[in-house]
Protein backbone atom coordinates (compact mmCIF):
# COMPACT_ATOMS: atom_id res chain seq x y z
CA UNK A 1 0.00 0.00 0.00
CA UNK A 2 1.71 3.13 -1.39
CA UNK A 3 1.60 6.87 0.63
CA UNK A 4 -0.72 9.16 -1.28
CA UNK A 5 -0.01 12.60 -1.38
CA UNK A 6 -3.72 14.59 -0.59
CA UNK A 7 -3.59 18.02 -2.09
CA UNK A 8 -4.92 20.79 0.24
CA UNK A 9 -5.85 24.14 -0.54
CA UNK A 10 -8.83 26.36 1.39
CA UNK A 11 -11.57 25.68 -0.91
CA UNK A 12 -10.75 21.87 -1.22
CA UNK A 13 -10.99 21.38 2.62
CA UNK A 14 -14.20 23.64 2.43
CA UNK A 15 -15.81 21.45 -0.26
CA UNK A 16 -14.46 18.12 1.80
CA UNK A 17 -16.05 19.53 4.84
CA UNK A 18 -19.19 20.76 3.47
CA UNK A 19 -20.22 16.98 1.70
CA UNK A 20 -19.71 14.64 3.17
CA UNK A 21 -21.15 11.31 2.30
CA UNK A 22 -22.10 8.85 5.18
CA UNK A 23 -22.03 4.78 3.73
CA UNK A 24 -25.42 2.87 4.44
CA UNK A 25 -23.71 0.50 7.33
CA UNK A 26 -25.13 0.11 10.70
CA UNK A 27 -23.74 -2.09 13.18
CA UNK A 28 -25.50 -3.14 17.18
CA UNK A 29 -28.82 -0.68 17.83
CA UNK A 30 -27.35 2.77 17.02
CA UNK A 31 -28.72 2.97 13.48
CA UNK A 32 -32.17 3.73 14.94
CA UNK A 33 -30.98 7.21 15.65
CA UNK A 34 -30.02 8.14 12.23
CA UNK A 35 -33.88 8.62 10.49
CA UNK A 36 -34.36 11.20 13.21
CA UNK A 37 -30.95 12.72 12.39
CA UNK A 38 -31.71 12.82 8.73
CA UNK A 39 -35.40 13.72 8.59
CA UNK A 40 -37.39 16.93 9.41
CA UNK A 41 -36.48 17.46 12.42
CA UNK A 42 -32.69 17.41 12.80
CA UNK A 43 -31.91 17.63 8.72
CA UNK A 44 -28.40 16.67 8.47
CA UNK A 45 -28.58 17.09 4.68
CA UNK A 46 -28.26 21.54 4.97
CA UNK A 47 -24.72 20.60 6.03
CA UNK A 48 -24.46 18.51 2.47
CA UNK A 49 -24.42 15.02 4.35
CA UNK A 50 -26.46 12.47 2.95
CA UNK A 51 -26.09 8.53 3.00
CA UNK A 52 -25.26 6.99 -0.07
CA UNK A 53 -25.46 2.98 -0.54
CA UNK A 54 -22.42 2.81 -2.12
CA UNK A 55 -19.17 2.49 -0.35
CA UNK A 56 -16.89 3.73 -3.63
CA UNK A 57 -18.96 7.10 -3.31
CA UNK A 58 -18.73 7.58 0.46
CA UNK A 59 -16.26 9.48 2.82
CA UNK A 60 -17.53 8.95 6.30
CA UNK A 61 -18.03 5.43 7.82
CA UNK A 62 -20.56 5.30 10.92
CA UNK A 63 -19.92 2.77 13.44
CA UNK A 64 -23.28 2.63 15.39
CA UNK A 65 -22.99 0.17 18.51
CA UNK A 66 -21.24 -2.76 19.64
CA UNK A 67 -18.49 -4.50 17.45
CA UNK A 68 -18.36 -8.58 17.55
CA UNK A 69 -15.37 -9.96 15.74
CA UNK A 70 -17.60 -11.28 12.78
CA UNK A 71 -18.93 -7.71 12.37
CA UNK A 72 -15.26 -5.87 12.88
CA UNK A 73 -14.07 -7.83 9.41
CA UNK A 74 -16.66 -6.51 7.38
CA UNK A 75 -16.09 -3.12 8.85
CA UNK A 76 -12.40 -3.13 7.68
CA UNK A 77 -13.37 -4.45 4.19
CA UNK A 78 -15.81 -1.77 3.75
CA UNK A 79 -13.00 0.61 5.35
CA UNK A 80 -10.79 -0.52 2.84
CA UNK A 81 -13.14 -0.43 0.42
CA UNK A 82 -14.05 3.80 0.91
CA UNK A 83 -11.97 5.91 -1.47
CA UNK A 84 -8.65 8.32 0.27
CA UNK A 85 -9.66 10.73 2.19
CA UNK A 86 -12.10 8.67 4.70
CA UNK A 87 -13.36 9.07 8.21
CA UNK A 88 -14.99 7.16 10.98
CA UNK A 89 -16.89 8.40 13.74
CA UNK A 90 -17.82 5.39 16.57
CA UNK A 91 -20.92 6.58 17.87
CA UNK A 92 -22.14 5.39 21.37
CA UNK A 93 -19.96 4.01 24.68
CA UNK A 94 -19.99 0.31 22.75
CA UNK A 95 -17.23 0.94 20.39
CA UNK A 96 -15.24 2.86 23.37
CA UNK A 97 -15.10 0.41 25.75
CA UNK A 98 -17.93 -2.05 24.88
CA UNK A 99 -20.34 -0.53 27.28
CA UNK A 100 -22.66 -2.77 28.55
CA UNK A 101 -20.85 -5.56 27.17
CA UNK A 102 -17.69 -5.47 29.25
CA UNK A 103 -17.64 -8.61 30.14
CA UNK A 104 -18.70 -9.82 26.98
CA UNK A 105 -16.46 -12.67 25.60
CA UNK A 106 -17.58 -11.75 21.98
CA UNK A 107 -17.24 -7.87 21.73
CA UNK A 108 -14.30 -5.97 20.84
CA UNK A 109 -13.49 -3.50 23.99
CA UNK A 110 -11.01 -1.37 21.79
CA UNK A 111 -11.65 -0.23 18.45
CA UNK A 112 -9.06 1.86 17.94
CA UNK A 113 -6.42 -1.06 17.80
CA UNK A 114 -7.81 -2.49 14.56
CA UNK A 115 -9.33 0.99 12.68
CA UNK A 116 -8.55 4.30 12.91
CA UNK A 117 -11.33 6.54 14.43
CA UNK A 118 -12.00 10.15 14.22
CA UNK A 119 -14.39 11.43 16.20
CA UNK A 120 -16.10 9.46 19.43
CA UNK A 121 -19.12 10.17 20.47
CA UNK A 122 -19.89 9.18 24.27
CA UNK A 123 -23.51 7.68 25.11
CA UNK A 124 -26.00 4.87 25.21
CA UNK A 125 -27.83 5.90 23.12
CA UNK A 126 -26.22 9.51 22.00
CA UNK A 127 -29.45 11.69 20.81
CA UNK A 128 -29.47 13.35 16.84
CA UNK A 129 -28.40 16.70 19.23
CA UNK A 130 -25.09 14.54 20.23
CA UNK A 131 -24.54 12.90 16.56
CA UNK A 132 -25.26 16.58 14.80
CA UNK A 133 -22.61 17.96 17.63
CA UNK A 134 -20.08 15.20 16.83
CA UNK A 135 -20.58 15.66 12.93
CA UNK A 136 -20.19 19.42 12.83
CA UNK A 137 -17.21 18.82 14.70
CA UNK A 138 -15.60 16.45 11.96
CA UNK A 139 -16.52 18.86 9.59
CA UNK A 140 -14.37 21.62 11.35
CA UNK A 141 -11.65 19.04 11.45
CA UNK A 142 -11.79 18.10 7.38
CA UNK A 143 -11.92 22.06 6.94
CA UNK A 144 -8.71 22.21 9.29
CA UNK A 145 -7.11 19.55 7.93
CA UNK A 146 -7.08 17.59 10.94
CA UNK A 147 -9.13 14.89 10.31
CA UNK A 148 -6.19 12.27 9.54
CA UNK A 149 -7.60 9.05 10.37
CA UNK A 150 -6.93 7.80 6.77
CA UNK A 151 -3.40 8.53 7.00
CA UNK A 152 -2.72 6.98 10.45
CA UNK A 153 -4.04 3.63 9.05
CA UNK A 154 -1.87 4.23 5.42
CA UNK A 155 1.45 4.92 8.14
CA UNK A 156 0.70 2.45 10.96
CA UNK A 157 -0.48 -0.79 8.50
CA UNK A 158 1.60 -2.91 9.84
CA UNK A 159 0.50 -2.33 13.29
CA UNK A 160 -3.62 -2.53 12.66
CA UNK A 161 -2.47 -5.25 10.54
CA UNK A 162 -0.66 -7.08 13.10
CA UNK A 163 -3.85 -6.50 15.51
CA UNK A 164 -6.58 -8.02 12.77
CA UNK A 165 -4.20 -10.73 12.73
CA UNK A 166 -4.02 -11.72 16.48
CA UNK A 167 -7.97 -10.82 16.65
CA UNK A 168 -9.20 -12.96 13.06
CA UNK A 169 -6.70 -15.51 12.86
CA UNK A 170 -3.86 -15.21 9.93
CA UNK A 171 -5.34 -15.27 6.37
CA UNK A 172 -8.72 -14.21 7.09
CA UNK A 173 -8.26 -11.69 4.25
CA UNK A 174 -8.15 -14.26 1.89
CA UNK A 175 -10.75 -16.84 3.63
CA UNK A 176 -13.37 -13.47 3.30
CA UNK A 177 -12.57 -13.06 -0.43
CA UNK A 178 -13.28 -17.09 -0.57
CA UNK A 179 -16.65 -16.63 0.70
CA UNK A 180 -17.18 -13.96 -1.70
CA UNK A 181 -16.02 -15.51 -4.90
CA UNK A 182 -19.32 -16.91 -5.63
CA UNK A 183 -21.04 -13.45 -6.70
CA UNK A 184 -17.41 -11.90 -8.08
CA UNK A 185 -17.83 -12.66 -12.09
CA UNK A 186 -14.97 -10.89 -13.93
CA UNK B 1 -12.46 35.87 -40.85
CA UNK B 2 -10.05 33.57 -38.35
CA UNK B 3 -11.82 36.66 -35.93
CA UNK B 4 -15.32 34.90 -36.46
CA UNK B 5 -13.70 31.48 -36.33
CA UNK B 6 -12.11 32.42 -32.38
CA UNK B 7 -15.76 33.95 -31.53
CA UNK B 8 -17.45 30.80 -32.24
CA UNK B 9 -15.03 28.81 -30.15
CA UNK B 10 -15.61 31.03 -27.45
CA UNK B 11 -19.21 31.05 -27.21
CA UNK B 12 -19.14 27.58 -27.59
CA UNK B 13 -16.40 27.27 -24.91
CA UNK B 14 -18.75 29.76 -22.62
CA UNK B 15 -21.85 28.30 -23.67
CA UNK B 16 -20.69 24.49 -22.35
CA UNK B 17 -19.08 26.03 -19.31
CA UNK B 18 -22.64 27.86 -18.66
CA UNK B 19 -24.69 24.85 -19.07
CA UNK B 20 -22.42 22.92 -17.08
CA UNK B 21 -22.54 25.28 -14.03
CA UNK B 22 -26.72 25.17 -14.91
CA UNK B 23 -26.95 21.98 -14.66
CA UNK B 24 -25.45 21.39 -11.32
CA UNK B 25 -27.52 24.28 -10.07
CA UNK B 26 -30.47 22.60 -11.04
CA UNK B 27 -29.59 19.53 -9.15
CA UNK B 28 -29.23 21.82 -6.28
CA UNK B 29 -32.62 22.90 -6.76
CA UNK B 30 -33.96 19.45 -7.32
CA UNK B 31 -32.13 18.32 -3.53
CA UNK B 32 -33.47 21.94 -1.80
CA UNK B 33 -37.14 21.56 -3.51
CA UNK B 34 -37.04 18.10 -2.44
CA UNK B 35 -36.08 18.91 1.14
CA UNK B 36 -38.81 21.91 1.28
CA UNK B 37 -41.13 19.15 0.39
CA UNK B 38 -40.42 17.09 3.13
CA UNK B 39 -40.60 19.85 5.24
CA UNK B 40 -36.46 19.73 5.93
CA UNK B 41 -33.88 23.24 5.41
CA UNK B 42 -32.32 21.50 2.61
CA UNK B 43 -28.53 21.94 1.28
CA UNK B 44 -27.93 25.43 -0.34
CA UNK B 45 -28.40 25.76 -4.22
CA UNK B 46 -24.38 25.40 -4.74
CA UNK B 47 -24.02 21.99 -3.02
CA UNK B 48 -23.98 19.76 -6.00
CA UNK B 49 -20.46 21.59 -7.33
CA UNK B 50 -19.17 21.45 -3.60
CA UNK B 51 -20.06 17.62 -4.13
CA UNK B 52 -18.28 18.10 -7.48
CA UNK B 53 -15.23 19.67 -5.92
CA UNK B 54 -14.75 17.05 -3.30
CA UNK B 55 -15.05 14.30 -5.41
CA UNK B 56 -12.13 15.58 -8.08
CA UNK B 57 -10.42 15.56 -4.79
CA UNK B 58 -10.45 12.16 -3.95
CA UNK B 59 -7.28 10.09 -4.02
CA UNK B 60 -8.29 7.54 -6.93
CA UNK B 61 -6.63 4.19 -5.91
CA UNK B 62 -7.69 2.02 -8.99
CA UNK B 63 -9.98 1.69 -12.07
CA UNK B 64 -10.89 -0.97 -13.78
CA UNK B 65 -10.10 -1.06 -17.07
CA UNK B 66 -10.20 1.32 -20.00
CA UNK B 67 -13.93 0.68 -20.90
CA UNK B 68 -14.60 1.36 -17.29
CA UNK B 69 -12.81 4.74 -17.57
CA UNK B 70 -14.54 5.54 -20.98
CA UNK B 71 -18.26 4.89 -19.71
CA UNK B 72 -18.32 8.25 -17.76
CA UNK B 73 -16.22 10.14 -20.52
CA UNK B 74 -18.75 9.01 -23.12
CA UNK B 75 -21.79 10.04 -20.56
CA UNK B 76 -20.32 13.70 -20.29
CA UNK B 77 -19.44 14.11 -23.73
CA UNK B 78 -22.92 13.07 -24.95
CA UNK B 79 -24.58 15.31 -22.75
CA UNK B 80 -22.16 18.56 -24.66
CA UNK B 81 -22.86 17.13 -28.04
CA UNK B 82 -26.63 17.27 -26.98
CA UNK B 83 -26.01 20.38 -25.42
CA UNK B 84 -24.44 22.30 -28.78
CA UNK B 85 -27.14 21.44 -30.89
CA UNK B 86 -30.52 23.81 -28.92
CA UNK B 87 -30.64 27.00 -30.33
CA UNK B 88 -30.18 28.75 -27.04
CA UNK B 89 -30.56 32.57 -26.96
CA UNK B 90 -30.25 33.30 -30.57
CA UNK B 91 -26.85 31.31 -30.41
CA UNK B 92 -26.93 28.13 -33.13
CA UNK B 93 -23.64 26.49 -32.42
CA UNK B 94 -24.02 23.09 -34.28
CA UNK B 95 -27.73 23.59 -35.78
CA UNK B 96 -28.60 21.88 -39.04
CA UNK B 97 -31.94 20.97 -40.76
CA UNK B 98 -33.06 17.49 -38.55
CA UNK B 99 -30.87 18.07 -35.58
CA UNK B 100 -34.29 17.64 -33.52
CA UNK B 101 -33.77 13.87 -33.89
CA UNK B 102 -29.60 14.11 -33.66
CA UNK B 103 -30.73 15.30 -30.37
CA UNK B 104 -33.17 12.45 -29.65
CA UNK B 105 -31.07 9.90 -29.40
CA UNK B 106 -27.78 11.94 -28.09
CA UNK B 107 -29.88 12.79 -25.23
CA UNK B 108 -29.57 8.79 -24.38
CA UNK B 109 -26.04 8.58 -24.51
CA UNK B 110 -25.13 9.07 -20.76
CA UNK B 111 -27.48 6.39 -19.74
CA UNK B 112 -25.72 4.29 -22.55
CA UNK B 113 -22.28 5.36 -21.70
CA UNK B 114 -22.98 4.71 -17.98
CA UNK B 115 -24.06 0.94 -18.73
CA UNK B 116 -20.90 0.95 -20.76
CA UNK B 117 -18.55 1.65 -17.84
CA UNK B 118 -20.52 -0.34 -15.30
CA UNK B 119 -20.82 -3.43 -17.62
CA UNK B 120 -17.17 -3.47 -17.54
CA UNK B 121 -17.08 -3.22 -13.54
CA UNK B 122 -17.84 -6.86 -13.05
CA UNK B 123 -19.87 -5.92 -9.93
CA UNK B 124 -23.46 -8.06 -9.72
CA UNK B 125 -25.44 -4.73 -8.31
CA UNK B 126 -24.20 -2.79 -11.94
CA UNK B 127 -25.21 -6.04 -14.25
CA UNK B 128 -28.45 -5.81 -12.59
CA UNK B 129 -28.88 -2.14 -12.90
CA UNK B 130 -27.44 -2.53 -16.61
CA UNK B 131 -30.21 -5.20 -17.35
CA UNK B 132 -32.79 -3.35 -15.98
CA UNK B 133 -31.82 0.25 -17.66
CA UNK B 134 -31.54 -1.10 -21.31
CA UNK B 135 -35.36 -2.68 -20.30
CA UNK B 136 -36.74 0.76 -19.17
CA UNK B 137 -34.74 2.32 -22.78
CA UNK B 138 -36.51 -0.67 -24.96
CA UNK B 139 -39.86 0.11 -23.18
CA UNK B 140 -39.48 4.07 -23.61
CA UNK B 141 -38.56 4.00 -27.58
CA UNK B 142 -41.37 3.36 -28.95
CA UNK B 143 -44.37 6.20 -27.64
CA UNK B 144 -40.67 8.17 -27.92
CA UNK B 145 -40.48 7.89 -31.72
CA UNK B 146 -43.69 7.94 -32.15
CA UNK B 147 -44.44 11.11 -30.08
CA UNK B 148 -41.22 12.66 -32.33
CA UNK B 149 -42.74 12.02 -35.50
CA UNK B 150 -46.25 13.36 -34.23
CA UNK B 151 -44.00 16.69 -33.98
CA UNK B 152 -42.69 16.29 -36.76
CA UNK B 153 -45.80 16.23 -38.46
CA UNK B 154 -47.18 18.60 -36.89
CA UNK B 155 -44.57 21.68 -38.24
CA UNK B 156 -43.28 19.60 -40.89
CA UNK B 157 -39.89 19.85 -39.87
CA UNK B 158 -37.42 18.05 -38.05
CA UNK B 159 -34.72 21.55 -37.53
CA UNK B 160 -35.36 22.97 -33.87
CA UNK B 161 -34.66 26.68 -35.53
CA UNK B 162 -37.48 26.38 -38.07
CA UNK B 163 -39.86 24.38 -34.82
CA UNK B 164 -39.22 27.94 -32.80
CA UNK B 165 -39.92 30.32 -35.56
CA UNK B 166 -43.34 28.49 -36.21
CA UNK B 167 -44.12 28.86 -32.90
CA UNK B 168 -43.89 32.84 -32.45
CA UNK B 169 -46.94 35.14 -32.83
CA UNK B 170 -49.41 34.05 -30.18
CA UNK B 171 -49.39 31.62 -27.01
CA UNK B 172 -51.91 29.40 -28.93
CA UNK B 173 -48.70 28.80 -31.07
CA UNK B 174 -46.96 27.05 -28.79
CA UNK B 175 -46.65 23.37 -29.88
CA UNK B 176 -48.33 22.58 -26.15
CA UNK B 177 -51.61 23.43 -27.10
CA UNK B 178 -51.37 22.28 -31.17
CA UNK B 179 -50.58 18.69 -29.85
CA UNK B 180 -50.96 18.15 -26.16
CA UNK B 181 -50.84 14.34 -26.85
CA UNK B 182 -47.18 14.54 -27.63
CA UNK B 183 -46.34 17.10 -25.13
CA UNK B 184 -47.77 14.83 -22.39
CA UNK B 185 -45.84 12.04 -23.77
CA UNK B 186 -42.64 13.53 -24.10
CA UNK B 187 -42.94 14.91 -20.36
CA UNK B 188 -43.41 11.00 -19.59
CA UNK B 189 -40.18 10.15 -21.60
CA UNK B 190 -38.06 12.74 -20.07
CA UNK B 191 -38.76 11.05 -16.66
CA UNK B 192 -37.80 7.58 -17.66
CA UNK B 193 -34.49 9.09 -19.96
CA UNK B 194 -33.36 11.13 -16.74
CA UNK B 195 -33.63 8.41 -14.31
CA UNK B 196 -36.25 10.17 -11.95
CA UNK B 197 -38.62 8.44 -9.87
CA UNK B 198 -41.07 6.52 -11.01
CA UNK B 199 -38.45 5.50 -13.55
CA UNK B 200 -35.13 5.40 -11.62
CA UNK B 201 -35.74 1.38 -11.30
CA UNK B 202 -31.74 0.83 -12.83
CA UNK B 203 -30.85 2.83 -10.11
CA UNK B 204 -32.70 2.07 -7.34
CA UNK B 205 -30.78 2.96 -4.20
CA UNK B 206 -32.53 1.10 -2.01
CA UNK B 207 -32.78 -2.60 -3.33
CA UNK B 208 -29.39 -2.65 -5.60
CA UNK B 209 -27.11 0.42 -4.41
CA UNK B 210 -27.26 2.66 -7.41
CA UNK B 211 -27.09 0.29 -9.52
CA UNK B 212 -24.51 1.08 -12.66
CA UNK B 213 -23.21 3.78 -10.47
CA UNK B 214 -22.30 1.23 -7.61
CA UNK B 215 -18.50 0.85 -8.32
CA UNK B 216 -18.29 4.40 -9.75
CA UNK B 217 -16.20 7.17 -6.83
CA UNK B 218 -14.24 9.69 -7.12
CA UNK B 219 -13.42 11.31 -10.32
CA UNK B 220 -15.29 9.13 -12.30
CA UNK B 221 -18.58 9.72 -10.23
CA UNK B 222 -17.81 13.90 -10.66
CA UNK B 223 -18.09 13.57 -14.52
CA UNK B 224 -21.15 11.40 -14.07
CA UNK B 225 -22.70 13.85 -11.83
CA UNK B 226 -21.77 16.76 -14.17
CA UNK B 227 -23.61 14.73 -16.95
CA UNK B 228 -26.58 14.04 -15.47
CA UNK B 229 -27.14 17.42 -14.31
CA UNK B 230 -26.08 18.21 -17.99
CA UNK B 231 -29.25 15.96 -19.03
CA UNK B 232 -31.60 17.94 -17.00
CA UNK B 233 -31.10 21.00 -18.41
CA UNK B 234 -30.90 20.04 -22.17
CA UNK B 235 -34.08 17.91 -21.38
CA UNK B 236 -35.52 21.36 -19.78
CA UNK B 237 -34.51 23.39 -22.47
CA UNK B 238 -35.31 21.03 -25.27
CA UNK B 239 -39.16 20.85 -24.04
CA UNK B 240 -39.36 24.41 -23.97
CA UNK B 241 -38.09 25.00 -27.45
CA UNK B 242 -40.64 22.10 -28.99
CA UNK B 243 -43.46 23.16 -26.68
CA UNK B 244 -42.80 26.23 -25.01
CA UNK B 245 -42.07 28.58 -27.65
CA UNK B 246 -38.87 28.65 -27.81
CA UNK B 247 -35.68 30.44 -25.51
CA UNK B 248 -34.65 33.00 -27.53
CA UNK B 249 -33.64 35.71 -24.53
CA UNK B 250 -32.06 34.73 -20.91
CA UNK B 251 -35.32 35.34 -19.10
CA UNK B 252 -37.41 33.09 -20.65
CA UNK B 253 -34.63 30.55 -20.65
CA UNK B 254 -34.73 30.79 -17.07
CA UNK B 255 -38.20 30.66 -16.62
CA UNK B 256 -39.15 28.21 -19.14
CA UNK B 257 -36.45 25.74 -18.15
CA UNK B 258 -36.84 26.02 -14.31
CA UNK B 259 -40.75 25.60 -14.78
CA UNK B 260 -40.03 21.97 -16.31
CA UNK B 261 -37.57 20.96 -14.08
CA UNK B 262 -39.98 21.88 -10.77
CA UNK B 263 -42.72 19.50 -12.37
CA UNK B 264 -40.31 16.91 -13.04
CA UNK B 265 -39.10 17.79 -9.19
CA UNK B 266 -42.92 17.34 -8.12
CA UNK B 267 -43.83 14.76 -9.64
CA UNK B 268 -40.37 13.23 -8.70
CA UNK B 269 -41.20 13.69 -5.03
CA UNK B 270 -45.06 12.07 -4.92
CA UNK B 271 -44.62 8.82 -6.91
CA UNK B 272 -43.20 5.89 -5.31
CA UNK B 273 -40.82 4.06 -7.49
CA UNK B 274 -42.05 0.97 -10.05
CA UNK B 275 -41.26 -2.44 -10.85
CA UNK B 276 -39.71 -3.20 -13.69
CA UNK B 277 -42.48 -5.13 -15.29
CA UNK B 278 -44.84 -2.05 -14.52
CA UNK B 279 -43.02 0.44 -15.90
CA UNK B 280 -42.71 -1.41 -18.81
CA UNK B 281 -46.28 -2.20 -19.52
CA UNK B 282 -47.04 1.35 -18.35
CA UNK B 283 -44.59 3.04 -21.15
CA UNK B 284 -46.08 0.43 -24.11
CA UNK B 285 -49.37 1.00 -23.26
CA UNK B 286 -50.32 4.67 -22.15
CA UNK B 287 -47.82 6.61 -23.39
CA UNK B 288 -47.86 4.91 -26.95
CA UNK B 289 -52.10 5.18 -27.30
CA UNK B 290 -51.40 9.11 -26.68
CA UNK B 291 -48.52 9.41 -28.94
CA UNK B 292 -50.49 7.70 -31.62
CA UNK B 293 -53.08 9.95 -30.71
CA UNK B 294 -50.90 12.81 -31.12
CA UNK B 295 -50.35 11.05 -34.82
CA UNK B 296 -53.09 10.82 -35.67
CA UNK B 297 -54.06 14.64 -35.01
CA UNK B 298 -50.83 15.87 -36.52
CA UNK B 299 -51.67 14.15 -39.67
CA UNK B 300 -55.25 14.31 -39.86
CA UNK B 301 -55.77 18.51 -39.07
CA UNK B 302 -51.68 18.54 -39.93
CA UNK B 303 -50.09 22.47 -39.11
CA UNK B 304 -53.25 24.35 -39.38
CA UNK B 305 -54.76 25.18 -35.94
Amino acid sequence: MGFQVLETSKLLNYARARSLWIVTFCTGCGGVELPPTATARFDFERFGIISTPSIRQADLLLITGYVTPKTLKRIIIVYEMMRNPKYIIAHGSCPINAGIYWDSYNTVKKLDLYIPVDVWIAGCMPRPEAILRALVKLMRMVKEGKALGWKRYLENFEFYRKNQDRLFGKDWRKREIEKLRFYIHD
Amino acid sequence: MALDVIVEILATVGMVFLLLILGLIFMGIARKVSARIHRRIGPPLYQPILDVIKLWSKIDPSSHGLTFDLGSLIALGGAITAALLLPIMGLKLLSFSGDFIVLMYLMELPALGIMLGAAASGNPFSAVGVYRGLILITGAQLPYALAVMAVAAEYKTLSLTEIVALQQGSILNWGLFRNPFAALVIAIIGLALLDVQPFDIPSAPAEISMGPMVEYGGKHLALMLTAHGLEFVVFATMYSIVFLGGVSDPISFIVKTVFVALLAIFIMNVYPRWRIEQAFSYLWKYPTALALLGLVKAVMLGGAM
